[in-house]
């Protein structure tokens, strides 16, 4: 399985991004926990659970990925290389992809208002499962990422068609990007796609924080 | 929790009616205004001016009225931030 799909040049640039985005992450989360703290409502507890998965995704994958780069451009024998880079890729990843589906399938939980214990545990085992999956193929981790954001997204366009102000646009148009990434992610036929993957990851994230710099200013 | 839900709405509603009249309002005024039973005004406003939120003052016809302090003003904007970031997401 292929395993690096960064260009070297764009290789750290990506774990930057993986951490800006972790501490966007854990910001819109502690702003949940604060709603949830004040108001009781359950709903922003798990979001802010959501945000904390995505939080330590992030945190593992900027980790793992630094790490993996910085053995493969370690000058020693190729097989060990790959042998190395192999073990250090494969422990992170699983623990990232794990969270990363946990934290949208939260999101679309809070999204479809998916209220069953049994439906939700149901849920959380074909994620733990789809995540071991994952490891064989690449796309598919992104696939079922899309697939759990597509409902994310129509829940924020329908909300944003509803109450249409600046904040819900920027909501809307954060997680539009963030899906659009993980589609890019799974057609990777050059490095080319993995950096605009990133970057509109990153430009989603990025959004999510504008939304809340907003609210604050409000 | 659906009770302390409802609570910090009602405090919410409380302070904003004290908000739009400056001047005080009294406790039939302010029952009126923030749409609360008598009982709920009482149990509402006791926790509203031991946190400092509002304050008790006479009117010109030497009745009580209650007026809203600075903190119970910062309360307001923070409920009010944190109902566009719930907008915002629409839960």
């Amino acid at each position: 399985m292929h395993i690096i799909f960064s260009p070297i040049w764009f290789m750290g640039i990506d774990s930057i991004f993986e951490i800006l985005s972790a501490i966007i992450a854990i910001f819109v989360g502690f702003y949940a926990f604060k709603i949830y703290r004040s108001t009781r409502k359950k709903d922003f507890f798990y979001l802010f659970i959501a945000f904390a998965m995505l939080f330590f995704a992030f945190i593992v994958r900027s980790f793992t990925d630094l790490a993996a780069y910085s053995l493969f451009l370690e000058s020693i024998p190729i097989i060990t290389k790959i042998v190395q880079v192999q073990y250090v890729y494969y422990t992170g990843i699983y623990t990232y992809q794990l969270l990363t589906l946990l934290g949208y399938l939260t999101l679309a939980i809070l999204a479809l208002k998916i209220r069953g214990r049994r439906v939700i545990s149901l849920l959380v085992m074909f994620v733990i499962i789809s995540s071991v999956m994952s490891l064989v193929s690449y796309s598919a981790f992104h696939m079922i990422a899309a697939v759990m954001l597509s409902y994310v997204v129509l829940h924020f366009y329908e909300n944003c068609s509803r109450k249409f102000c600046k904040n819900s646009l920027l909501v809307f148009v954060s997680f539009l990007l963030i899906f659009l990434s993980q589609v890019i992610f799974i057609f990777i036929f050059h490095t080319w796609f993995y950096v605009l993957g990133q970057v509109l990851q990153f430009l989603g994230y990025f959004l999510l924080l504008a939304n809340l710099i907003l609210v604050y200013r409000s | 929790m659906t009770k302390r839900r409802e609570k910090a709405e009602v405090l919410y509603d409380m302070l904003s009616a004290l908000w739009a009249d400056r001047r005080g309002l009294k406790p039939t005024h302010l029952i009126y205004k923030s749409n609360i039973s008598h009982v709920r005004l009482k149990k509402h406003i006791d926790e509203l001016l031991e946190n400092g939120m509002v304050k008790e003052g006479t009117g010109e016809g030497g009745h009580t009225v209650y007026k809203i302090t600075e903190k119970g003003i910062d309360f307001l904007k923070e409920f009010e931030r944190m109902r566009k970031f719930m907008d915002s997401f629409g839960l």
